[in-house]
């Protein structure tokens, strides 16, 4: 099984191969730019394999929400794959990767995920390991909202590991603070994270044809 | 290298075509999303982008139905790398570099202009080089003399609007719809062509330059001073169209008679102007010239015009690497 994935969601640029059992990725912290450098980290992971881009059986995908310009470099790159090579393609949410790279960094099962939106909000999810699928799955669907809009847990009995640049701000931090033992505000989603999960859903069933990819991006107001 | 497919996403138009170096163009699409921004008043930045993404693919398959290829069947791609809108040009180009990267394909990015450029190429008695080019679009004014394709001389430019913006803004006073060039085309037909005179910009000044904010401004102080009825407007649409078409007119026979050539290539979205045509047609009979100008559908924006200008640069060898980019702002006078 060859999968590969790729993320532009955030500042972080990434992409991954999975070729059976071995992994290679390519990881970038890169303010802009990112289209001018995930078609090289492509060549890149598929030749550290020895691999062609014939020979890829699906790609993952880094769907939303995010940056907007991001999200769209992902998506058509997902898109010019998928039509070239017939593929199949999984879209996995920047949120549920991001929460993925928390778990596998910190251990920790219970992640809050949060990505900075700009204008006052922030993107924002819990995830849970899922010891069936061996993976972060989503408590509560992603959503965007002010930080001090955020939904609490149910219970302040659970202590989450709260991940991404969301957690930057104070405010966010101020109203989880009895539940966070742990932030690390500089985890990104990343496409190494993404193999798992994608895993999981290609064995799910859970792709799409070509001409079902798309952004999530959460915020459809973009005009005043 | 046979078979060029074309992508066009600079602004509001999402274009797909076929190029054959044999048969022409197989198939293009083009999708406007003229209606989606009619409400905001002009073109959305965020919206174009989230629209092209999502119409590229259904265009695609569709073009390559009509084509009657498959995928294979495809020797390079071409994509429009600038000018426009940076986000919107971005989703065609990534695109197209990673259908082509997957496929290992030569691909290579095309300038919008040079692509409207060659348009009349596309024409079954296309002009040869060398010629003089008048481009004339929303954006652009400029007189070109195209030694050969790559090789590129400007005479002149607008100074200040583009005479297709001169129209759009003429036509936004006179309460017409975007965009402005056929409608005020449409109610001229009305227009007494006596009534008012509009001056002829920059025709005493020697070389090639243009400029059309003045005659805009001339429009616009006559239709103030009047009732401002539906004849009025017609007769403000004549004049100023008469003004227009005379000067360009004026800076092609011009042009013509400098570099001693004696083909004239017009292009870009007011080329499907018919008046201005017709006046090109007398003045270049005059000076036993000839004019060439694109079928009414590659006069505006379109992917047959992109994919035309990518086979003739992949045929040259040239390739663009994985880094791609994409300009938002690049002058002609940068086409190398
Ligand atoms: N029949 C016409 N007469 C005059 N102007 C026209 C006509 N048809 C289109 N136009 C003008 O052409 C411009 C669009 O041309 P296009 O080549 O698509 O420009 P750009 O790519 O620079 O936006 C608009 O300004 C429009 O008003």
């Amino acid at each position: 099984m060859k999968i590969l994935a790729f993320d532009t969601a955030t500042e972080a640029c990434s992409v991954a191969l999975l070729n059976d059992d071995k992994i290679s990725e390519c990881y970038e912290e890169i303010p802009r730019g990112h289209a001018q450098h995930i078609l090289a980290m492509c060549q890149h992971v598929l030749d550290e394999q020895n691999c062609q881009a014939q020979d890829i059986d699906t790609i993952a995908y880094g769907a939303g929400p995010g940056s907007f310009t991001g999200l769209r470099i992902a998506s058509s790159v997902a898109q010019g794959f998928a039509v070239a090579l017939n593929l199949p393609v999984i879209a996995i949410s920047s949120l549920q990767a991001l929460a993925q790279a928390a778990y596998e960094q910190t251990q920790n099962a219970s992640v809050l995920a949060a990505i900075d939106a700009r204008m006052e909000e922030v993107y924002f999810s819990y995830y849970e390991f899922n010891t069936d699928k061996q993976c972060m799955q989503e408590v509560i669907v992603d959503q965007l909202c002010a930080p001090e809009l955020a939904p609490l847990p149910d219970s302040e009995a659970k202590q989450y590991c709260a991940a991404g640049s969301g957690w930057h701000i104070a405010t966010l931090q101020q109203r989880f603070r009895n539940c966070i033992s742990q932030t690390i505000p500089d985890c990104y989603p990343r496409a190494s994270s993404m193999l798992k999960i994608a895993e999981q859903k290609y064995t799910d069933g859970d792709y799409l044809t070509v001409d079902k990819i798309h952004s999530m991006y959460l915020r459809d107001k973009v005009t005043t | 290298m046979k078979r060029v497919l074309g992508i066009e996403t600079s602004c509001d138009e999402t274009a797909i075509a076929v190029y054959d170096a044999e048969q022409g163009v197989l198939a293009h699409n083009i999708y406007s999303q003229i209606e989606l921004h009619r409400q905001y008043g002009g073109v959305v930045p965020e919206l174009a982008s989230r629209d092209h993404q999502q119409k590229i693919v259904p265009l695609l398959l569709q073009t390559l139905v009509e084509a009657n290829i498959n995928i294979d069947d495809l020797d390079g791609v071409a994509y429009t790398a600038g000018p426009g809108l940076i986000g919107a040009l971005l989703v065609g180009a990534t695109f197209a570099r990673s259908f082509a990267f997957a496929r290992d394909l030569p691909c290579v990015g095309v300038h919008h202009m040079e692509g409207h450029l060659f348009a009349p190429m596309l024409e079954p008695q296309p002009p040869t080089t060398p010629f003089v080019a008048l481009l004339v679009s929303g954006g652009h004014t400029m007189l070109v003399k195209v030694l050969e394709f790559g090789n590129y001389e400007i005479l002149g430019e607008s100074l200040d609007d583009a005479a297709g913006e001169a129209f759009d803004k003429t036509a936004r006073l006179l309460g017409l719809n975007y965009p402005g060039g056929p409608e005020i085309a449409h109610l001229a037909e009305q227009g007494d062509a006596t009534r008012f005179e509009f001056p002829r910009p920059m025709i005493k000044r020697p070389g090639f330059d243009f400029s059309f904010s003045g005659l805009k401004t001339a429009a616009m102080q006559a239709f103030m001073a009047t009732e401002q009825d539906q004849q009025t407007k017609a007769d403000i649409a004549c004049a100023f169209q008469l003004a227009v078409v005379d000067t360009l007119s004026l800076k092609c026979q011009r042009a013509l008679k400098a570099t001693g050539l004696s083909q004239l290539v017009i292009a870009g979205g007011v080329s499907a102007n018919q008046l201005l045509r017709q006046e090109l047609h007398k003045m270049t009979k005059k000076l036993q010239a000839e004019v060439f100008y694109a079928k009414p559908e590659f006069c505006t924006d379109n992917a047959a015009m992109i994919a035309y200008v990518g086979y003739q640069r992949l045929v040259r060898g040239q390739r663009e690497p994985l880094n791609f980019n994409v300009t938002a702002r690049w002058p002609m006078s940068e086409l190398v």
